[in-house]
C-alpha cells in the first residue's frame, strides 16, 4: 500500500484516527486478522516452508533516529506475491543493553514477539530472509532465526557504487579521486545555477534554444546513489 | 555552459567534463535500473533482476566490450530509438576506464564472485587437488557448507520455465575472469570451468 503522507487526505485520516483511538484499535485488529488469515491459508496450502522475511534497520536522516522494520512475503493458493509490513519500531538500545548482550540478540527478541502475535512458527514457516549486510541483522536472520539469508540486491548495488565512485560521505575514504572530484564539480555548478536567478534564467533560455524544452537541474545528497544518476541527467 | 557564456562568466566545466558526464551516466544508469527493479514490491521481479544482472556483467562491466552511451537529453526528448552510440573501452576517458574496472570489481566482490570456481568456495584447497601434476577433484559432490553463497536467486530463476535449461547460469560462469594467482597448482582455467 502506498500512502502519500503529504496529502491532505492522509493528514485528515491521521487526525481522525488520533481523535478516535477506539476506531484506530479496531482498524489495527482488522488488519492483523487479515494477515493472520492469509498466513493460515498459505500454511494450509504449502507442505514446505513458505515465508520470506525482511528485517531492515532504517535511519531517519532528519531526526537521526533508528527504526527497525519487519516485513513478510508469501504466496497463497489464490494470491501471488503478497507482502505485509508486520511492524515498525524505534531502535535505540541503551548502552547497558548493548554491553550486556550482543546486539543481534536484542534484534532477535523483537521479531520473536511479533511472530508470536501473528502466529508465525519460525521453524515451520520461515524459508528465506533478506536484509542489508549489517553483521547484527545478518546474524539474527541467518543464525538465530535460521532462515536462508540473501543480501538485498539494492543495498548491495548501493555499496558497490559508493565504493566505485568514491563518493562516500567522507571524501578522505575515496578510492577514485577523479570521479569524486568530478561529482563535486558537477554538484557545485548545479548548486550555483539553482541559487542564482540570472544563471537560472540564462540556463532556461539556452535549454529552449538548444532543445526546445526546459529540463530542470536536479541536485542530491552525495550518499544517495539513485539520485546521483538524476544529477547527471 | 552556454548560460555561463551569455552572462560573460567563467565557465566552470570543460568539454571533457561533458564527455565524462555521459560516460559515467552510461555506467550508472543500467546499474541503477537493476536497483530500482529490485526494490519493486507486490510484483515478481526475481527473473527480471537476474537477467538484468546478467547483461550488466556481460556487457556494461565487461571491459572487452564497448560501452553503449546513454545520452540523458536524448532519452528525455523521446529520441532514444535512434541507433545506439557505442564507444570502445580504449577510447573512453581515462577516469571512465578506471571507474568501469572498479565498478566491475566492486560488483564481483559483492555478487558475481558466486560464479567463480575458487572464490565462491569456503575451503577450495579441500576441493581442488592434483596427483602427479594432473588436476583431480578431492570431493565430487559439493555440499551447501562448501559454498559461501546460497544461490537462491539462481534457483528461483531456474524455476521459471523459459530459464530451466540454465543457459544464463552457464554463461555467467564462463564469463567469470579467473586471476591466474587464484588457480590451484596443476589446474588451468579451462579445467576449472568444466
Amino acid at each position: 500500500m502506498v500512502t502519500d503522507r503529504s496529502s491532505a487526505t492522509y493528514r485528515g485520516r491521521w487526525n481522525e484516527v488520533n481523535q478516535h483511538p477506539q476506531a484506530s484499535c479496531r482498524a489495527v485488529h482488522t488488519c492483523e486478522k487479515i494477515i493472520i488469515m492469509s498466513l493460515a491459508e498459505a500454511r494450509s496450502f504449502f507442505t514446505i516452508k513458505y515465508l520470506l522475511l525482511y528485517l531492515d534497520l532504517i535511519k531517519n536522516k532528519m531526526s537521526n533516529q533508528k527504526y527497525l522494520a519487519l516485513r513478510v512475503c508469501f504466496n497463497t493458493s489464490t494470491k501471488f506475491n503478497i507482502g505485509y509490513n508486520l511492524a515498525v519500531r524505534r531502535f535505540a538500545p541503551t548502552t547497558d543493553e548493548r554491553q550486556a548482550e550482543q546486539l543481534s540478540t536484542i534484534l532477535h527478541e523483537w521479531p520473536s514477539g511479533i511472530f508470536e502475535e501473528f502466529g508465525i512458527k519460525v521453524m515451520f514457516d520461515v524459508l528465506t530472509s533478506t536484509s542489508d549486510s549489517g553483521s547484527n541483522v545478518k546474524h539474527t536472520l541467518d543464525i538465530l532465526i535460521d532462515a536462508w539469508w540473501e543480501w538485498c540486491i539494492s543495498h548491495l548495488i548501493h555499496l558497490a557504487l559508493t565504493e566505485t565512485f568514491g563518493t562516500s560521505i567522507d571524501p578522505n575514504n575515496s578510492k577514485n579521486v577523479d570521479a569524486c572530484c568530478f561529482f563535486q564539480r558537477i554538484k557545485k555548478v548545479i548548486e550555483v545555477v539553482n541559487k542564482s536567478e540570472y544563471l537560472q534564467g540564462a540556463f532556461e533560455e539556452a535549454m529552449l534554444e538548444l532543445l526546445e524544452t526546459y529540463l530542470k537541474l536536479f541536485n542530491s545528497p552525495q550518499h544517495r546513489w539513485s539520485s546521483t544518476a538524476l544529477v547527471l541527467e | 555552459m552556454q548560460a555561463y557564456r551569455k552572462l560573460n562568466r567563467p565557465v566552470p566545466l570543460t568539454d571533457m567534463d561533458c564527455t565524462l558526464c555521459i560516460e559515467f551516466y552510461s555506467m550508472i544508469e543500467p546499474v541503477r535500473a537493476v536497483q530500482i527493479k529490485a526494490q519493486a514490491m507486490q510484483t515478481f521481479v526475481v527473473v527480471d533482476v537476474y537477467v538484468m544482472l546478467y547483461s550488466l556483467y556481460t556487457i556494461v562491466l565487461d571491459v572487452s566490450k564497448p560501452l553503449e552511451l546513454i545520452i540523458p537529453v536524448r532519452r528525455q526528448l523521446g529520441s532514444e530509438d535512434l541507433d545506439p552510440v557505442l564507444r570502445s573501452h580504449d577510447v573512453l576517458q581515462p577516469a571512465t576506464r578506471e571507474t568501469r574496472k572498479l565498478l566491475g570489481k566492486a560488483m564481483s566482490k559483492r555478487y558475481f564472485k558466486r560464479y567463480h570456481p575458487i572464490l565462491a568456495l569456503r575451503q577450495p584447497k579441500k576441493i581442488y587437488g592434483n596427483k602427479l601434476g594432473r588436476p583431480m577433484l578431492l570431493k565430487n559432490v559439493l555440499e551447501e557448507t562448501n559454498f559461501k553463497f546460497l544461490y537462491l536467486i539462481d534457483a528461483q530463476s531456474m524455476l521459471y520455465p523459459p530459464m530451466t535449461s540454465g543457459k544464463i547460469l552457464v554463461k555467467l560462469i564462463n564469463a567469470t575472469n579467473i586471476d591466474r594467482l587464484d588457480i590451484p597448482i596443476g589446474w588451468t582455467q579451462e579445467s576449472l570451468q568444466k
